[in-house]
């Protein structure tokens, strides 16, 4: 074949596959239950209208008993069937998740019932196993008082459960989501006037009372079932504030 | 050549392999039952019921007048963390709508170095909700410290005022910035996206209780703490002066007050005002029609008068400190019928009074430490021993009584 022919060929080979590929090789449609649309919902930032942000529901819940990180929300099995939710505070479901999303995903409308990506969602939730349907307890610690020393060994595990999500490996920052702070770097600099008690407390403070009670923010709050006085000693002593 | 043809070759397929690498996805509707239902509506008993706010645990207790129980007790508020603080409310005549004041106050506790910088200039709003559903119908702005919250008899206007001692001392010697706002609200859009602005009234320097006149609610009387007044004001015509009648000799100067006139109720007739005086520690009547005080109609109540209540001729009044309760006879010379204190595993704070749902009845709503959940007594209207006990929550503030049961 002269080199005319064999590129004519190869040409010629090369269409019929494009044919082909535009023609019967196109894979079927792909259908998508509304739980499963609510799963990557549940996963995605994008859920907020507000481009800016970076944290996802999933950024605070889990959803089984395998997910073993410790997180400040509830995990969510089960969730469809509690009483009430915020420890209380709220009975409509729907208001609590837009709790969330307005203090934690700054989406101040919230997601409107009857909507496709709302009624997703549900159906995600709904369709986790119903393993804690009663209310949930959400203690919230008001007083932001002193602790005293931890373990700071202990405290390294406790950042890397608790805080590296967000905030990324400690001092650096490498892997935070978003515009979360470096820890503790960035919380020292920023009350450098404070001696060590009041930058505990300011610490303590913050995991306690996340965005609200003054503070701002969209840190969620850590209660006491989500993070024990002795965890938090360990992380003072691990960022050594002490 | 070979590597050539080869090569046209792949790029023909690779092009194949990357336009149907990603296949459409069809979202299938969601088919399961209600999503995120509404909770269930409250279970109203078919009799009589009672609705109080709680300042201290962000909720309303719902009261059964027959059996004397608590039957629901539900929140309220905006903020799931920190207090929204209900302070007051109002039931609607129909029946069909709560509103609720939240005062957002300043946390009674030491929160932490960094709050401590800030202020707790928060504003209020006015929750609207339904009943029985407890299902948010609409939220208002309000101006910061909402005080009292009404509704007119015919259920035409919601009217609040705001009890801002911080205006009043950040402003001396200015009454006019010393004031703070009455706000009326059209009742049945309050909270709608397209509702109309509220009336706004600067009527006095930190009001706080107040009653409308019956049915339409034209005319508001309000108890003006920060100066040792009773403020009239015509809603009707908010453009109209604003009457404010020294509630006695030698008033305070605004934000000094000496009276500090707190509390009120409106006679059944319309025709008199009752004031409470928490500094000067008296009860004063004011005559509606006169316009004036009625002379020689001052009771010394040895405390701070709180919220009473007419029946007929009867006045039953709680005092705070030292806590007690009182029976009054209005047009008597001497005014007091029955003296009850209340000890300490009683009732602690004595801070509303309302007519129970049956003859013979009164309800006083006792504040408690305004930390751990406290209680509504039932007293016997002549004896005023207490009948029955109803727990309620933290730091319980105002009582309204639907009489005619609430379905």
């Amino acid at each position: 074949m002269s080199a005319r022919g064999t590129a004519a060929l190869a040409l010629s080979l090369s269409a019929i596959a494009a044919l082909g590929c535009g023609g019967t090789d196109d894979p079927a449609p792909v259908h998508r239950s509304a739980a499963e649309r609510g799963a990557a919902l549940f996963r995605d930032p994008r859920l907020s209208a507000n481009t800016t942000n970076a944290f996802s529901c999933d950024s605070c819940h889990a959803t089984s008993a395998a997910d073993t990180r410790k997180l400040p929300g509830a995990s969510l099995a089960g969730v469809t069937a509690r009483p009430t939710f915020w420890g209380g505070a709220e009975r409509d479901l729907l208001a609590s998740v837009d709790a969330c999303m307005r203090y934690f995903m700054l989406d101040a409308t919230g997601l409107p019932r009857g909507d496709a990506r709302t009624d997703a969602l549900y159906a995600y939730l709904a369709s986790l196993p119903a393993v804690a349907t009663g209310a949930q307890p959400f203690t919230v610690v008001y007083e932001a008082k002193d602790l005293p020393p931890g373990d700071a060994g202990r405290g390294a595990n406790v950042y890397a459960g608790t805080c590296s999500r967000c905030h990324g490996a400690a001092s650096t920052g490498a892997g935070r989501i978003g515009p979360s702070s470096i820890l503790p770097d960035d919380t020292v600099s920023e009350h450098g006037a404070y001696g060590p008690v009041e930058l505990r407390r300011t610490f303590v403070e913050k995991v306690r009372h996340g965005g609200f009670l003054g503070y701002g923010g969209q840190m969620p709050p850590f209660s006491r079932e989500a993070l024990s006085d002795a965890e938090l000693s360990d992380l003072l002593s691990f960022f050594k504030t002490y | 050549m070979a590597r050539a043809f080869l090569a046209l070759l792949l790029a023909g397929l690779t092009g194949c392999s990357s336009s149907s690498a990603e296949p459409q996805v069809i979202d299938d509707p969601y088919d399961g039952g209600a999503s995120f239902p509404a909770p269930a509506p409250l279970s109203v008993p078919a009799g009589p019921i009672a609705m109080v706010s709680n300042n201290g645990s962000d909720t309303i207790s719902f009261l059964d007048l027959t059996t004397h129980a608590p039957f629901a007790d539900v929140p309220v508020g905006i903020d799931p963390v920190g207090l929204d603080g209900p302070h007051h409310l109002a039931f609607d005549p129909a029946k069909r709508e709560i509103f609720v004041a939240l005062a957002y106050p300043a946390p009674a506790f030491s929160p932490g170095p960094h709050a401590e910088h800030g202020s707790s200039t928060i504003p209020g709003k006015v929750m609207r909700l339904g009943f029985p559903s407890m299902s948010v119908l609409g939220v208002a702005r309000l101006d910061e410290n909402p005080g009292d919250i009404v509704i007119s008899e015919d259920g035409s206007r919601v009217v609040v005022t705001h009890f801002d001692l911080k205006k009043a001392l950040a402003n001396p010697g200015n009454p006019d910035k010393q004031r703070a706002r009455l706000l009326s609200f059209d009742a049945k859009t309050i909270g709608a996206a397209d509702a109309p602005a509220p009336v706004a009234v600067d009527v006095c320097v930190a009001p706080h209780g107040v009653v409308l006149s019956r049915p339409d609610g034209r005319y508001a009387y309000v108890a003006c703490y920060g100066e040792d007044a009773l403020a009239i004001v015509d809603l009707a015509d908010p453009a109209h002066p604003v009457t404010r009648t020294p509630v006695g000799p030698d008033p305070g100067a605004p934000g000094a007050p000496q009276y500090g006139p707190y509390a009120i109720a409106l006679s059944e007739d319309g025709s008199m005002v009752a004031i409470g005086n928490t500094l000067k520690r008296d009860l004063r009547l004011f005559d509606a029609k006169t316009g004036a005080l009625l002379a020689g109609k001052t009771y010394p109540a040895q405390g701070a008068v709180m919220f009473p209540v007419f029946l007929g001729g009867t006045l039953y009044v709680p005092v705070q400190t030292p806590d007690m309760v009182v029976r009054l006879d209005v047009q008597a010379t001497t005014f007091e019928i029955t003296k009850r204190a209340l000890g300490k595993d009683e009732c602690v704070l004595p801070h509303e009074i309302q007519l129970g749902a049956t003859p013979g009845e009164v309800l006083l709503v006792c504040e408690g430490d305004h930390k751990a959940p406290s209680v509504v007594l039932a007293l016997d209207g002549t004896s005023l021993a207490p009948t029955a006990r109803m727990n309620v929550g933290a730091y319980p503030d105002r009582l309204v009584v639907a009489k005619g049961g609430a379905q």
